[in-house]
C-alpha cells in the first residue's frame, strides 16, 4: 500500500481526476491514482488534504501523464490541515517560470484565443505547482465554464485558464444557486470575485496554485488547466456574497 | 476597406468561419440548430475558444456571456445574440450603422499610405567582426542568428539624422511638405534624454509648431502601434497629415562588456517613415490603405527577455535566447491569424508580408510553420541586423516599392507583424 496526500480533486467529464503526493527522500512526488480501465473516478470519497492508502501498481503511461498509476482499493488514514498540504506541495513539482512549469515551451491557441497548452512529446510532466502574485476570475462564460488568469511571482501571466479545481466550481455553484435573479449572475459574480474573492486570496499566506495538463487532444494540444488553487474557498465567504 | 458583418448571413458565415477553424480540419459543419456540447462536437475548452474567436471576428469584444444570457451553443443562438447586439443601442446604432460594434471601421477617408522610406546606418560589418568585438568564436553570429551583415551608424549619424533622411524620403514620395504635417509619431528603443525623441524629430524637420509630437514606446512593435494612433487621429477632423517616423541605434548601448554578444551582436541600426493622410487621389494605382490593427500583450512570455539599465550605466540583461525565439514565432504566427480573421483576407492573397524579424534563423522556422512564400518576404535581419522598430518597417518599405504601382487587381494586401519584449504583438493589415 502505498499513501497519498490528496492534493488535486478535479472536475473531469462525468467524474472526478485525482492527484495525491508519495513522500519520498528529498520531499513529495505527485501520483495519479486512476481506477481500472478509465482515468476518471465516477464518486471520490475524499477530500483534499486526506491522507489515503491505495494499492497502486504503475502502468506504461501515455505522454506527458507520467503520473498515472492503477489504483485498486483505498481506506482513509488521516487528514493534514491546508497550510500542511499547501507546505508539502512545495516540496513537490514547482517552477518559478513557465518554461519550467512542464519542462518545456507553452504555445498561445492556434485559434487566437487566450488559452495555452503544451505539446505532448515535449512536456515532461503533466502536475506543476508556482507561486502567484494575483490572481482573476472570469465568470462571463459561467455556467458552461470558469476561467482564471494568474501572475506568477516571476511576473509571467497564465491567461485563461480553465478552473477545473472540485472545491472552486462547487464554491461558484452554491453562490449561483443563492442568487434569484439569474439573469444578473455573471455581473453579480464577477463584481464579487473582483473585490472579494480576489482579495481574500492575495491575503493569504498560502497563496499557491497547482497547474494540469489536459490529456492531448485530436490535434495534439495539452491543454493547461487550474488543478488547485490555495487557498481553498471558504464556507463563511458565502455570507459576503449575500 | 473593412466591413464588418451586418447582417444574419454574414454574422453566420462569421461564425461558421470560426467553426472552421476550431474543429479539427475533416470535420463537417454542424447545421445552424445542433447543441455544439450535447451533440459532443465541442468540450469546454473548445467552447469558450469559439466564442472568443466569434467575438474577435465579429469586432465584439466581450460580447458573450455580459448580459446574464448563457453562452450559446448553437449557430442560430449566437447569430441572434451578435444581431442583438449590433442593432442595440449601447454598440452605437445610429441610423441603422453600429459604430462601436465596428472598431474595424468602413474606413472610405481611411488612412492611406502615400510616402515611405528608409534609412540604414552608414557602415556595414560583417557578422564576423561583430563575433570578434563580442569575444564569440569565429562564425557564431552567421551559425546561430543567420545573420551576414550588420548596419551601424557611422561617428556622424543618430537616431535624429537616419530618421531624418527616412522622414524626407517620405515626404518626398507623398509630394507632401513638411508644413503639411499634422502629427509627428516617433518612437525609437534607443533614444533617451529630453526634448524627446517627437520633439527632437519636430525641429530636425522644421515642422510648424501646429504639428504635434508625440512618442511611441513599444519596443519592436513601435511602427504597428504608431499606424494604430495614426489611423484614430485620421478619423478625427481636422487631421490629414500624419508622420510615422522610428529610429534606433542600438549599436551605442548594446556594447561589449555591458551585455552579451549573442544578444548585442544581433542588432543593427536604422531607421524608417511613413506619410499617412486622410486622403488620396481616385487612380487605378490608389495608395494601402490601414485596413485592421490588431494587437495585444501576453504576459507570459514575459520574463524571456527583460532589460534595464542601471544607475551605475550598466545594463540589466535577462535574456532566455531559445524561449523568447518560440514566443517570437508564435506570437508572430497568431499576429498574422488575428488579421485574417479580423479582416476576412488570407495570408494566401498577400502581395507581401513585412515581419518583425528578431534574427533570420527565427525567421526561417517561421517561414516553415506560418507557410510563408518566400518570395513575399522581404529579409532585413540577414543583411541589416534587428533594427528594432524598424525592422518590419524597413520590410514595409521595401514591400510597398515592390507593389505599391501596381493595379489594384494586381495587388494583394500587405500583411505587418511584429513583437516585443513583453511580450507585445501588433499587426496591421494594409489593402
Amino acid at each position: 500500500m502505498t499513501e497519498l496526500l490528496i492534493s488535486e480533486i478535479t472536475r473531469m467529464r462525468g467524474g472526478f481526476c485525482v492527484i495525491g503526493i508519495k513522500k519520498e527522500n528529498e520531499g513529495f512526488r505527485s501520483v495519479r491514482p486512476v481506477p481500472l480501465h478509465t482515468f476518471r473516478w465516477p464518486q471520490f470519497p475524499y477530500s483534499r488534504g486526506d491522507r489515503v492508502d491505495f494499492s497502486l501498481v504503475k502502468f506504461p503511461s501515455s505522454r506527458p501523464h507520467f503520473e498515472d498509476c492503477s489504483a485498486s482499493s483505498h481506506r482513509k488514514l488521516g487528514t493534514v490541515p491546508e497550510g500542511g498540504l499547501v507546505d508539502s506541495l512545495k516540496q513537490a513539482e514547482v517552477a518559478d517560470i513557465l518554461e519550467d512549469l512542464f519542462g518545456c515551451h507553452l504555445h498561445p491557441s492556434p485559434t487566437g484565443g487566450d488559452s495555452v497548452f503544451a505539446i505532448p512529446d515535449a512536456a515532461k510532466r503533466s502536475i506543476s505547482g508556482c507561486g502567484i502574485r494575483s490572481v482573476q476570475f472570469i465568470l462571463r462564460f459561467y455556467p458552461d465554464s470558469i476561467r482564471v488568469s494568474l501572475t506568477l511571482n516571476s511576473g509571467e501571466v497564465l491567461p485563461s485558464l480553465p478552473v477545473v479545481d472540485r472545491d472552486w466550481c462547487e464554491f461558484v455553484d452554491s453562490l449561483a444557486t443563492q442568487k434569484a435573479n439569474r439573469k444578473q449572475l455573471p455581473r453579480r459574480l464577477d463584481t464579487f470575485f473582483g473585490t472579494f474573492i480576489e482579495q481574500q486570496i492575495l491575503l493569504s499566506p498560502i497563496r499557491f496554485a497547482r497547474i494540469g495538463l489536459t490529456r492531448p487532444t485530436r490535434e495534439g494540444h495539452c491543454w493547461l488547466m487550474l488543478d488547485s488553487l490555495f487557498p481553498l474557498p471558504r464556507p463563511e465567504w458565502r455570507d459576503a456574497f449575500s | 476597406m473593412n466591413t464588418n458583418p451586418k447582417t444574419p448571413d454574414e454574422i453566420r458565415d462569421s461564425i461558421r468561419n470560426c467553426l472552421r477553424l476550431i474543429l479539427p480540419v475533416d470535420s463537417e459543419l454542424p447545421a445552424d440548430e445542433k447543441n455544439w456540447i450535447t451533440s459532443g462536437l465541442l468540450d469546454s475548452m473548445a467552447h469558450v475558444e469559439l466564442l472568443l474567436c466569434v467575438e474577435r471576428a465579429l469586432g465584439l469584444p466581450s460580447l458573450f456571456g455580459q448580459k446574464g444570457s448563457a453562452p450559446p451553443r448553437t449557430i442560430r443562438s449566437a447569430v441572434e445574440i451578435a444581431g442583438a447586439a449590433i442593432s442595440r443601442a449601447e454598440y452605437g446604432v445610429a441610423g441603422g450603422t453600429a459604430t462601436r460594434a465596428m472598431p474595424e471601421k468602413n474606413s472610405s477617408a481611411a488612412a492611406f499610405i502615400t510616402g515611405w522610406g528608409a534609412s540604414l546606418g552608414g557602415t556595414i560589418i560583417t557578422s564576423e567582426i561583430a563575433d570578434a568585438e563580442f569575444g564569440l568564436p569565429a562564425g557564431t553570429l552567421k551559425e546561430r542568428a543567420g545573420i551576414e551583415t550588420l548596419r551601424r551608424a557611422t561617428q556622424e549619424e543618430d537616431e535624429i539624422s537616419l530618421a531624418r533622411n527616412a522622414a524626407h524620403d517620405a515626404l518626398q514620395k507623398s509630394v507632401l511638405s513638411v508644413q503639411d504635417l499634422d502629427w509627428v509619431l516617433a518612437t525609437s528603443e534607443t533614444f533617451q534624454g529630453f526634448p524627446s525623441f517627437a520633439a527632437r524629430m519636430h525641429t530636425s524637420l522644421l515642422a510648424p509648431q501646429s504639428c504635434r509630437p508625440l512618442d511611441v514606446g513599444g519596443g519592436c512593435t513601435g511602427i504597428a502601434k504608431c499606424f494604430a494612433i495614426a489611423e484614430a487621429f485620421l478619423s478625427r477632423p481636422g487631421t490629414r497629415n500624419v508622420l510615422v517616423v522610428s529610429a534606433d541605434v542600438h549599436s551605442r548601448i548594446l556594447v561589449p562588456g555591458k551585455v552579451p554578444g549573442e544578444f548585442g551582436g544581433l542588432f543593427g541600426d536604422g531607421a524608417c517613415a511613413f506619410l499617412i493622410n486622410r486622403d488620396a487621389a481616385a487612380t487605378s494605382t490608389p495608395p494601402y490603405s490601414i485596413h485592421s490593427c490588431v494587437g495585444g500583450c501576453a504576459g507570459m512570455y514575459s520574463s524571456a527577455l527583460q532589460l534595464r539599465r542601471r544607475a551605475d550605466d550598466s545594463i540589466s540583461l535577462n535574456f532566455r535566447g531559445e524561449a523568447l525565439a518560440q514566443a517570437a514565432i508564435d506570437l508572430l504566427e497568431k499576429t498574422l491569424g488575428e488579421l485574417e480573421i479580423r479582416s476576412g483576407k488570407s495570408r494566401e492573397s498577400a502581395s507581401a508580408f513585412a515581419m518583425h524579424q528578431p534574427n533570420h534563423r527565427v525567421m526561417e522556422i517561421l517561414l516553415r510553420r506560418a507557410k510563408l512564400p518566400r518570395d513575399k518576404v522581404p529579409f532585413i535581419a540577414q543583411s541589416c541586423g534587428n533594427l528594432g522598430a524598424s525592422t518590419c518597417g524597413a520590410a514595409l518599405c521595401a514591400a510597398l516599392d515592390m507593389y505599391s504601382a501596381k493595379v489594384r487587381n494586381e495587388r494583394g494586401p500587405i500583411f505587418l507583424a511584429t513583437v516585443a519584449p513583453g511580450v507585445i504583438w501588433d499587426g496591421v493589415l494594409l489593402d
